[in-house]
């Protein structure tokens, strides 16, 4: 459905797709059967129209400046990022930077919370980009496949932080670590500069988002004062830095307090280059 | 040398048929069936027309020696009541395999289907062997399918010196075999969920029959998945073959479903539809590693023999 619908838009915007797009989409090194599609359901002929969308706003919205994105090495790979924004564009500008201004250009692969499955629609627009249900089987069979993946081990506590929270991280889960370790994958620790402020959130209306099924209920200068238009986010600048590669060494069967220190060693990169790039920022929006 | 003698269960159908067209010469084929049995070619098959569930089925073992049982009697028509379903698929099934033990049979190839993990929003791609068994939480018209899978499973470990083999494949299409994905298939209008469009895994009839003839060359037991050339959206299927997808808000269908079924004019029951809606995507790994077998039609191609009107 999703493809008719898809393709039909996409025979009438074809030259919306621009040709760097295209041409680094058929290089991204996934595996794909003959009609182009994986397993779970990525497409790179109905995702070409969302991701170049992604793109447009990563280069003109936000106008994101991306720092040692080189240093990302090939093969498997976890993305571990601070999240932040109420809305996931964090996901969205690494998405896009991989795509763009990586060598070889990486589709990334982002875990979705789970009741994104249940429904109609918004389950196949994720799935045809290539986004994967939140579930530890997946994330260990995409990296055996040698796959990006980026994580945000803070989850929706992360994304939901108040203003006064801004750029600091609330615990880390475990679960990412161990399943680095057990597929032996290194770890690209990466910090995001700008989210914070292009939706800020000053109270959480718990009962309400309890009500409406949500993860958190923020209230913006915006949001929910001007209905749907709340949701614009503001068009601050981004800076995406990322690190270098951590090899942890071990199985995944460690304690907690174990894992809980390798984890430590990364959320401490992240903090020292969100606290480096705070300084280095002149203004939030340019 | 005695010649091996093979039992094939509910042979006059499709697959089974075309599994007792593959079976080496160096096998005897005796076949059970409910129906006349087409002639099969170079085979020369010693066909009994019976019910698995009579005691004429013992008849057999005490006069030949089986060396092997190939099980394939099983209904799964929807229409059928569930008390006679239950009747063929699990009372026949217990008597067969007493049968099994009793005549010293020393291997045993069973049938099931990956539709008893069910499909559901949170399955993981790629389900393995051990994952439960789940679909009878919203589906249980089909729970005769899961005893099965259950009580077999029991057996084969309760009986570690038979090979036991039990295979849970995943959608089986092809111009021979009727289920409920190929008459889906075959409708000029195929309706489907609105807004859900999930991965479907199909093999085509003569792979599988190969998968089970397969089964005969190693001597192993255990419970393995069987996957075709791979995955495809249901949409993108429907194009293949040619049909018209006909959108439907799933509440809509769903309802409608179920009180077609009621009033027992009903296509298939109603919660069928989960399987148009959520992924059931099964890992066929280990069974191709075993047993050394690797689907030889290619997507296309198993598609495109399904639909032939």
């Amino acid at each position: 459905m999703l493809n008719m619908l898809m393709r039909l838009i996409g025979s009438q915007m074809d030259g919306a797709v621009d040709k760097e797009l295209k041409r680094r989409l058929k290089r991204v090194p996934n595996k794909l059967n003959e009609y182009n599609y994986d397993a779970w359901g990525f497409h790179p002929e109905t995702a070409q129209y969302g991701l170049q969308l992604c793109v447009w706003l990563y280069r003109y919205y936000w106008r994101t400046e991306v720092y040692g994105i080189e240093k990302v090495p090939e093969g498997r790979v976890l993305i571990i990022g601070n999240h932040s924004g109420q809305m996931p564009m964090d996901g969205v500008n690494i998405a896009s930077a991989m795509l763009m201004d990586a060598e070889p250009p990486r589709l990334v692969r982002t875990m979705i919370e789970r009741w994104f499955g249940t429904m109609p629609l918004v389950s196949t627009f994720a799935a045809r980009h290539g986004q994967i249900l939140g579930d530890p089987k997946n994330c260990i069979k995409l990296l055996e496949n040698d796959e990006c993946v980026v994580v945000f081990p803070e989850g929706a506590r992360g994304s939901g932080k108040l203003w006064y929270d801004r750029y600091t991280l609330v615990d880390f889960g475990l679960g990412f670590m161990r399943l680095a370790l057990k597929t032996k994958t290194p770890i690209v620790p990466v910090s995001i500069i700008g989210g914070e402020e292009q939706m800020p959130s000053f109270y959480d209306a718990k009962p309400l988002a309890k009500l409406l099924g949500m993860p958190y209920f923020p209230i913006t200068p915006t949001f929910p004062w001007l209905g749907l238009l709340g949701f614009v986010p503001f068009p601050t600048k981004y800076h995406i830095y990322f690190d270098d590669p951590i090899y942890f060494e071990g199985d995944g069967n460690e304690t907690d307090a174990e894992i809980q220190k390798k984890v430590d060693v990364v959320k401490k990169r992240i903090l020292d280059n969100i606290s480096f790039g705070l300084a280095q920022r002149k203004n939030i929006f340019w | 040398m005695r010649r091996k003698k093979v039992l094939i269960t509910g042979i006059s159908g499709g697959l089974a048929h075309q599994v007792a067209e593959m079976i080496p010469q160096n096998w005897d084929i005796i076949g059970v069936g409910l129906r006349e049995l087409r002639p099969i070619k170079d085979k020369n098959i010693e066909f009994h027309r019976l019910d698995i569930t009579k005691n004429k089925l013992e008849d057999i073992f005490r006069r030949r020696q089986v060396d092997c049982v190939i099980h394939m009697a099983v209904n799964d028509n929807p229409h059928t009541p569930m008390k006679h379903r239950h009747h063929i698929n699990v009372v026949g099934t217990m008597k067969l395999l007493e049968d099994c033990e009793r005549y010293n049979v020393k291997k045993v190839v069973l049938l099931s289907s990956a539709n008893v993990y069910g499909a559901d929003p949170n399955n993981p791609v790629y389900i393995t062997e051990d994952y439960p068994l789940r679909v009878t939480q919203t589906y249980s018209e089909i729970s005769d399918k899961v005893e099965f899978d259950s009580y077999c499973r029991s057996w084969m470990y309760k009986h570690p010196h038979v090979s036991t083999i039990m295979l849970r494949p995943c959608h089986i299409i092809g111009s021979q075999v009727h289920n409920n994905l190929t008459s889906y298939l075959r409708l000029k209008y195929i309706p489907i969920p609105l807004g859900f469009d999930p991965m479907i895994q199909v093999i085509h009839e003569i792979d599988m029959a190969r998968a089970i003839t397969a089964c005969l060359r190693y001597n192993r037991s255990g419970i393995y998945n069987i996957v075709g050339p791979g995955e495809l959206p249901i949409t993108e299927i429907i194009n293949i073959v040619g049909g018209m997808p006909l959108p439907i808000p799933h509440g809509v269908g769903y309802s409608a479903l179920r009180a077609l079924w009621a009033l027992g004019i009903g296509p298939l029951p109603a919660p069928q539809i989960e399987f148009l809606m959520y992924p059931c995507i099964i890992d066929g790994t280990r069974f191709q590693e075993d047993f050394h077998f690797h689907p030889q039609l290619s997507l296309s191609e198993t598609l495109r023999s399904t639909v032939l009107y």
